[in-house]
């Protein structure tokens, strides 16, 4: 992920990514997107849904780095057994966008090679508990 | 004298250096959620048909951006008008193969369209005086209504649930300008509820109101 987008800018995209999904206005705003062009579906590249969510750095090259790093996720694996890390984010927030209760989206990292989505409390202050999806890193 | 509308000219001008020819540059989060928008404000046109749109504040042009998204089924004359002149010449350039889409700088629209559209014109009023903006508010809806011959829509942004101390940003319940269009003769539709902290208003124009047809139209 540093290589691709600059090792200080790399917090601030999580917190870029991380408010796009919070609860609130913002999940209600991801739910309503989602319910009219399913932009979370295999037809897209998470590239081409976080340039058209606007879930980027601001800076041009971090912005390149980022999505070249969402093309990467293709050929990271995921804890869905021939699934990729890249597929794995797209079903995983497709699934919870169009479920019955959409829980809040947290987006971490963790030092391993699969990526991870569970549900819990992304924030040990907070009772809200969330769709976490962690990246290897 | 320094006016609303020079406000607006200057804001959406140095947005637009700053962020270039995208969603931020005419200060909308993303290009999905203006396309979110653009879906509640087309719900006034009528798609059985080829028409004629004037987008008021037409920015760099997204709504023809959201139109190569998804595509009408209908011919669409299209004619954005924007108070910002760099952003006129933005669009000019973005668009500059799109031989039907027509661009002009001004303050209100130059003619008649079967439909008038302004998408976030209203949102953002600085440190006017709530009473002087909506004076610019009303001037801009009566224009919307002299120029549309079927219908025309706008949208305005909620006030929060919780007062944030944000007294830059216009916000509105829509009683208020649902009043001001129905004495304008119009027959209007509210929308909300649609994911975003804001309301639509659909603006039709009763048959017996209605300008002679455009012959030009598309």
């Amino acid at each position: 992920m540093g290589a691709l987008v600059n090792d200080p800018n790399v917090p601030q995209a999580q917190v870029v990514l991380n408010s796009r999904f919070a609860p609130g206005d913002p999940l209600r705003e991801m739910i309503a997107i989602q319910k009219e062009f399913d932009v979370f579906s295999l037809k897209h590249s998470l590239a081409h849904v976080s340039s058209l969510l606007n879930i980027a750095p601001p800076e041009a090259k971090d912005r390149r780095g980022w999505f070249k790093f969402c093309t990467y996720l293709k050929s990271v694996p995921s804890d869905k057994k021939g699934m990729s890390a890249h597929d794995r984010i797209i079903t995983a927030v497709r699934e919870n966008l169009a479920s019955a209760r959409p829980l809040p989206v947290f987006f971490t990292w963790h030092p391993g090679n699969k990526l991870e989505v569970s549900k819990g409390f992304a924030l040990s202050f907070s009772k809200t508990q969330y769709l976490i999806i962690s990246a290897p890193v | 004298m320094y006016s609303q509308g020079d406000t607006a000219r200057t804001y959406y001008s140095e947005k637009l250096k700053r962020h270039g020819a995208t969603a931020r540059g005419v200060d909308w989060p993303s290009a999905a959620s203006q396309y979110l928008r653009f879906v509640q404000l087309l719900k006034v046109c009528d798609f059985s048909g080829p028409f004629s749109i004037n987008d008021f504040g037409c920015g760099y042009g997204a709504l023809l951006e959201y139109f190569e998204f998804r595509p009408p089924a209908v011919a669409i004359r299209y004619h954005g008008i924007d108070i910002s002149p760099p952003m006129v010449e933005a669009a000019q350039l973005r668009w500059k193969h799109d031989k039907q889409a027509k661009f002009s700088i001004g303050s209100e629209c130059p003619d008649v369209a079967d439909y008038c559209l302004a998408s976030g014109v209203f949102n953002v009023k600085l440190d006017w005086p709530v009473e002087a903006w909506e004076s610019y508010i009303k001037s801009i809806l009566i224009d919307l209504c002299a120029k549309s011959r079927r219908g025309f829509a706008v949208n305005f942004m909620l006030p929060l649930e919780q007062p944030s101390g944000e007294h830059r940003l216009y916000r509105a319940l829509p009683d208020r300008w649902i009043n001001l269009l129905e004495e304008l003769g119009c027959s209007v539709e509210q929308i909300s509820d649609y994911g975003l902290q804001e309301f639509t208003l659909l603006a039709r124009i009763p048959a017996s109101h209605q300008a002679l047809p455009d012959q030009t139209s598309a």
